[in-house]
């Protein structure tokens, strides 16, 4: 019995040393590989605990080779857009403007029950007050609620630049020509899109931008004036 | 600091890994050659009749398969070892009983999973699904 105790307290510590060391996208919003390394853990560490026939590297080997496939993948995705879009899906904009996405709610299996269920989570009991719903790639709704009054309504950021590279759908969406916007990049002092960190074009209708670390993580606005000109 | 603790550990893991993969396979590789060596004495010593041969070249079989199981059962399911042991503890029974077919049939059991425990740590493709 002391022996079951001792396991499970050694790989308590051990699976809450190799958690830790993954991240702590872990405990905060699991994407589906973290997902699927926090399932096997458990699963491997409960096999363990209990059969004192088997060597606790029988476990632990596993776990270790399940950590080191979860570091290659965030490290993959880190590095590359296309392999994390591949490994996490991209966000669902559910609602645009008020409008429910039919197209997109089929593509996520996503019923308008289930939509009025996290609406109600986040305390929005009707559809009218939704400007922007967005399905987030770890499953959760993110809204952005309609504004009452006279107030305009709110807009939509999107990331036009993600880490030096071009986000084309949002380029597409927003029908702004990179050539344009490179020209009035450059009137700011940015030479090479690879410098960006990122390119926000907010809901407001200006531009934010930081540059990388490397090139001192300049933050620059560019205002709404100059940013209008870019959209076609 | 943390992402320095991170690589540190990714690398020590790593290392870890090739290590488990790589020595526990070469200690058992050479002990099972010793094994089968010894058991091949004994089955030897029992069909040429010398029983107190075989007797002695049993006890030095089972002294260095109890301290092969010491050290494998760190890394190796018991129940891998519990297949060797069970035949080789059959072929005291024989040897003092003096059947030979019942002899020679534990011996092949215990070479067979010798070969079995081997196959485990070698990282035997046959046994990947």
């Amino acid at each position: 019995m002391l022996i079951l105790f001792l396991r499970a307290v050694l790989l308590y510590l051990f699976i809450l040393f190799i958690l830790r060391m993954t991240g702590k996208r872990q405990i905060a919003d699991l994407q589906p590989f973290d997902l699927i390394i926090t399932m096997a853990i458990a699963d491997l560490a409960a096999t363990a605990i209990g059969d004192v026939n088997t060597p606790l590297l029988y476990s632990a080997v596993p776990i270790l080779a399940l950590f080191l496939v979860q570091q290659a993948v965030a490290g993959l995705s880190l590095r590359s857009r296309r392999f994390r879009t591949f490994v996490c899906g991209s966000p669902l904009l559910l609602v645009r403007e008020g409008v429910l996405q039919e197209g997109l709610m089929r593509q996520a299996n996503y019923t308008v029950a289930d939509l009025c269920d996290h609406l109600r989570a986040g305390d929005i009991f009707d559809m009218k007050s939704v400007q922007y719903a967005i399905l987030e790639t770890n499953g959760t709704l993110s809204v952005l609620e309609k504004q009452t009054g006279d107030q305009p309504q709110p807009k939509l950021s999107y990331m036009l630049i993600l880490d030096g590279e071009w986000c084309k759908t949002a380029l597409r969406h927003l029908r702004i020509q990179p050539k344009p916007l490179r020209a009035l990049l450059r009137r700011y002092g940015v030479q090479r899109i690879e410098d960006i960190f990122y390119l926000q074009y907010l809901g407001d209708g200006s531009l934010r931008l930081q540059l990388k670390a490397r090139c001192g993580a300049k933050i620059k606005d560019i205002p709404k004036k100059e940013a209008k000109e870019l959209c076609s | 600091m943390f992402i320095k603790v991170r690589r540190a550990f990714t690398l020590l893991t790593v290392l870890f890994l090739l290590g488990l993969f790589t020595l526990p396979a070469l200690y058992l590789r050479d002990r099972c050659a010793e094994l089968n060596e010894l058991c091949g004495q004994v089955l030897f010593a029992a069909r040429s009749g010398d029983a107190v041969e075989a007797q002695r070249t049993y006890v030095a079989l089972l002294t260095q398969y109890e301290a092969l199981r010491r050290k494998a059962e760190l890394f190796l399911n018991h129940t891998v070892m519990d297949d060797a042991t069970a035949p080789l503890r059959e072929m005291d029974v024989y040897l003092k009983t003096g059947d030979a077919p019942a002899l020679e049939a534990a011996a092949v059991r215990f070479r067979l999973a010798l070969d079995c425990m081997l196959a485990v740590e070698t990282g035997d493709l046959r046994l990947l699904l």
